[in-house]
């Protein structure tokens, strides 16, 4: 079962976790999507809840219905995701995140380190 | 599907339950009935079935009025009561007596929803507990491919985790051409389920939306202070349940939250007309 | 499909019913087998001599005590909400499920009931003799007794006598459509109730306002031969059969959970 945390629309939440799962590799570029049935029936949520969640993803190009077959991952669906989510992340995170920053004082030199962390992953994974 | 024009019933001896209630539904979707005790949603679901007759106005199923019991109706409707007493045979005797008179009963899907189900074909049907006899029957309902399935508090006496399953099961199978009537007070069982709410009160239908609308339109978020915008509110641990107009977001439908609105007398704007 | 009756569903009903009650069926006759053996064993064995024609009260006695309650609860699904609700739901039309009652319990009976009682007087007779070999014993033979029956008012009057056992039964059956507690109670009480009226309306015209008195003769006396007095009989049973099962058959049409 999903866990329903964030407070979206329950389509937009199934939306969400899909994009998760593309941006993990889990999903690959081409790659069918289960269907409209099997993840009604995996999530215990209404089929047209389903099929709201494909149009969604359909509509941000994310997935795209191949007729009588179903719905497969775009080849620029990852890149989309990350457009998409990083436009999020500048709007609605980033602009918290400076703020906790600033109450609590933190400097330059204190998030150093973990932005370096960050870099390391990134040579790993060249 | 559905139709039902300027219905009027009262028990004998009773004040009238339902007084010009009109109601029109579509095929193909999971409709969750709501209504404070007492507010007639068994009646109604028992009307729709032709298990009782109506003082005035008209029902029409798939074309067909169910007060005639015509076998071709029949035929397309299961109905769960919320109790009924199960006869004492095993459960494939009764499966084997009752399948054939449901055209498109599915064999394969009904042993798949009895082995989610955890129920064991070879046992006795009146020695099951009440939780056990209530899945079999949904599972029946299920496997019935019934056009017209209608389950009256199904979650009522279901464990914890045969709810989760209820859900699971329900959600996956069923057809285009099915529409489930799921009445109930647990209504956070069925909130990822239903496609749309039908609240009565007062022998009326008073609130007729779907999800998704209302998931577009409102936001049910809990916060710390009441925002400008509070349709309603409740106390909550964390602060205020409140319920606002949407802000462009969609969000998660509470409908405990919506049903409490609802009786505190908020107006909706897409209410139904046909409320005083 | 025929919406009325059709033949393929009212076998679907058959198998259905078979399925649900058949182990119920086959107890009961195993238990209504040992019932009526006992009995005649009982008798076999306290008479030293028994003619064809002395079995036949129990013939009559018993199956008609076994018959007219089994009628009298017909529709067993009716005894309870519940099972009203599934009953009505259950895709069939009136028509099947009336008449699928009408055979069991009505008709049936009258070959089930006497192929037991066949079997048990036999065992008994059998068993008696095996006993007791001096007992003289004529075994129980429906055509015997029909062949010594030599009275011609008697064979005449056969079937109006079979067709008021049949409205017994019917009587009976269709309070069990009306009454859903205790049926057979409540139907003997209504036609004690309907009987008592009758017989004194009866009553209250020939022997209180005497009005036929001076030696008119009552209507009923215009009948002048015992034979049209039993086609007269015999059509106005008829009449009752019909009116009866059509009664029920409406209140069954009519039947809703409330």
């Amino acid at each position: 079962m999903m866990e329903f945390k964030s407070n979206k629309g329950i389509f937009q939440q199934i939306a969400d976790s899909i994009c998760e799962r593309i941006l993990l590799g889990e999903l690959a570029p081409e790659d069918k999507v289960q269907s409209v049935r099997q993840l009604a029936s995996q999530l215990g949520v209404n089929q047209n809840t389903i099929m709201r969640t494909f149009l969604e993803l359909q509509h941000s190009n994310i997935v795209e219905n191949r007729r009588g077959i179903g719905y497969f991952v775009t080849k620029d669906a990852p890149d989309t995701i990350r457009e998409m989510r990083k436009e999020e992340f500048t709007k609605d995170i980033l602009p918290g995140f400076l703020q906790q920053v600033k109450l609590l004082r933190i400097t330059k030199t204190e998030l150093e380190p973990l932005f370096n962390q960050l870099k390391e992953n990134e040579d790993e994974n060249k | 599907m559905i139709t039902i024009n300027n219905l009027s019933f009262a028990y004998k001896k009773q004040k009238p339950l339902f007084n010009e209630l009109s109601l029109n539904e579509r095929t193909g979707q999971i409709i969750g009935l709501l209504g404070k005790n007492g507010a007639g949603k068994t009646t109604l679901l028992q009307l729709i079935s032709g298990l009782l007759t109506p003082k005035s106005g008209q029902i029409d199923i798939n074309g067909l009025n169910p007060i005639n019991h015509a076998p071709v109706l029949l035929e397309q409707i299961y109905f769960v009561p919320e109790e009924f007493i199960m006869p004492s045979v095993k459960m494939h005797s009764y499966v084997n007596g009752y399948a054939s008179f449901y055209p498109r009963f599915d064999k394969a899907l009904f042993n798949e929803l009895i082995k989610q189900f955890e129920l064991d074909e070879n046992k006795n049907l009146s020695k099951m507990s009440h939780g056990q006899k209530k899945k079999f029957r949904i599972a029946f309902a299920l496997a019935s491919k019934c056009q017209l399935i209608v389950l009256d508090e199904p979650t009522n006496g279901l464990d914890i985790p045969s709810k989760a399953i209820f859900r699971q099961m329900v959600a996956g199978a069923l057809e285009d051409d099915q529409t489930v009537i799921i009445s109930t007070h647990q209504v956070k069982d069925v909130e990822t389920l239903i496609d749309k709410i039908l609240l009565i009160d007062n022998g009326q239908i008073i609130f007729d939306e779907s999800i998704i609308n209302l998931s577009e339109r409102y936001n049910f978020k809990i916060v710390s202070h009441l925002p400008e915008h509070t349709l309603y509110s409740e106390l909550n641990p964390m602060g205020y349940k409140v319920l606002t107009p949407s802000d462009g977001e969609t969000s998660e439908v509470d409908i405990e939250l919506l049903f409490n609105a609802i009786n505190d007398g908020v107006k909706f704007n897409n209410e139904k007309p046909n409320h005083e | 499909m025929n919406n009325i009756f059709n033949i393929n569903r009212f076998g679907k009903l058959i198998k259905q019913q078979y399925q649900l009650s058949g182990k119920n069926l086959v107890l009961a006759l195993s238990s209504i087998f040992i019932v009526y053996t006992a009995i005649l064993l009982l008798f076999t064995f306290n008479n030293s001599s028994i003619e064809t024609l002395e079995w036949l009260p129990f013939f009559i006695i018993l199956n008609t005590v076994i018959a007219l309650p089994f009628a009298a609860y017909a529709f067993p699904a009716f005894r309870t909400k519940e099972k009203t609700f599934d009953y009505l739901l259950l895709p069939c039309s009136v028509a099947e499920k009336f008449t699928l009652n009408i055979i069991i319990r009505i008709l049936a009976p009258w070959i089930v009931l006497p192929t037991i009682f066949y079997i048990s007087s036999h065992l008994a007779s059998e068993l008696a003799q095996w006993h007791n070999p001096a007992l003289k014993i004529e075994s129980f033979s429906l055509s015997t007794i029909l062949g010594q029956i030599n009275h011609d008012d008697l064979r005449i009057a056969i079937p109006s006598i079979i067709l008021s056992a049949l409205i017994h039964q019917s009587v009976l059956f269709a309070g069990a459509t009306v009454f859903k507690k205790q049926p057979l109670i409540k139907t003997l009480v209504a036609i004690g109730i309907v009987a008592s009226v009758i017989i004194f309306y009866f009553y209250i015209i020939i022997e209180w306002a005497d009005i036929y008195q001076n030696g008119k003769m009552p209507w009923f006396a215009i009948i002048e031969n015992k034979e049209s007095a039993i086609h007269c009989l015999l059509g106005l049973e008829i009449v009752l059969l019909t009116t009866t099962w059509a009664y029920a058959f409406f209140k069954v049409k009519e039947k809703e959970i409330a």
